[in-house]
């Protein structure tokens, strides 16, 4: 018998202290998944906690808790995709969603960042969507390729390409943006 | 980890932390009592008023094909033969009151002679 199948699944009380303690970077997951839209970041993250609090997702113990997670959320955000992308085009060309987070009163080097952070987030939603959950999970989650191939259920050879070519792209599109200010 | 990979974490890292600030808590995400108002989401509006606009302009335009525009400039143009006489119908039929004729009615039907 393999030594990852004889772990028992966590006890409830255990798995909602270590879910919730991953709460944010699952926000960020989603929020990769899901193109940076909050509103659907917020809304697949609840299905996704709604789907292990019903029983439809279990941990079993064979991986790592973040990648069952983040492996429960990026299907989420897959069938979310699916359902809603004609009314999320319908929103988005009504203007009804509001993609870019709002800007106050604040110093310039806090303006800065809040500009570069805006940059990265638009040239990420520009990216593939492999590319994107990828460089995500690496440099946002520091995961390692091996675990991020294991999230996205792809091949860690695959998930190389992936990584590459992301991180070209990306930086081609980061240059460009800075390029035009 | 080169130059180009340590920038990019750098910038990662930013990101996550705006994230971090405009999280929702973990206690309003994680409920047990279904998910937020489906009225606070802008595609249950779309989805709601996508369907009703067909669904009126369909009957508009049904009602538009089936209506006849010009009732009176009609009723000019028809000729009064033997067989347009209402009487004939209420004398063939067995029962007055249950004379309901399917056929297009003929002009004066209705003008309140019989009632």
């Amino acid at each position: 018998m393999p030594a990852a199948a004889s772990l028992a699944p966590l006890p409830a009380a255990d798995l909602v202290a270590q879910i919730e303690a991953l709460h944010p970077a699952s926000f960020g997951w989603a929020l990769a998944c899901c193109r940076r839209d909050r509103e659907s970041a917020a809304d697949v993250l609840q299905q996704a906690y709604c789907r292990i609090l019903s029983g439809q997702a279990r941990f079993d113990g064979r991986s790592a808790l973040r990648t069952w997670l983040f492996g429960v959320i990026r299907l989420t955000a897959l069938e979310h995709r699916r359902w809603s992308w004609l009314p999320y085009r319908l929103a988005m060309a009504l203007r009804l969603t509001a993609p870019s987070p709002e800007r106050g009163a604040a110093p310039d080097e806090a303006v800065e960042a809040h500009e570069k952070t805006a940059h990265l987030s638009r040239a990420l939603a520009e990216l593939a969507a492999r590319q994107r959950e990828v460089l995500h999970l690496v440099f946002y989650e520091e995961l390692t390729i091996q675990e991020a191939s294991r999230v996205m259920g792809v091949s860690l050879g695959a998930a190389r390409q992936h990584y590459e070519r992301g991180k070209r792209n990306l930086s081609a599109r980061l240059a460009e943006k800075e390029g035009r200010r | 980890m080169s130059d180009d990979e340590s920038q990019l974490r750098d910038q990662f890292q930013g990101l996550k932390q705006e994230d971090e600030r405009a999280a929702p808590s973990f206690q309003a995400t994680w409920r047990t009592d279904g998910s937020r108002p489906l009225a606070s989401r802008p595609w249950f509006w779309v989805a709601i008023a996508a369907p009703a606009s067909a669904i009126v302009v369909l009957v508009a335009a049904q009602t538009l094909r089936s209506r006849p525009l010009q009732p009176f400039a009609v009723a000019a143009r028809h000729e009064i033969t033997a067989s347009d006489n209402p009487l004939e119908f209420l004398l063939e039929a067995p029962d007055n009151s249950r004379f309901t004729p399917s056929l297009p009615m003929p002009p004066g039907w209705g003008s309140g002679l019989f009632e």
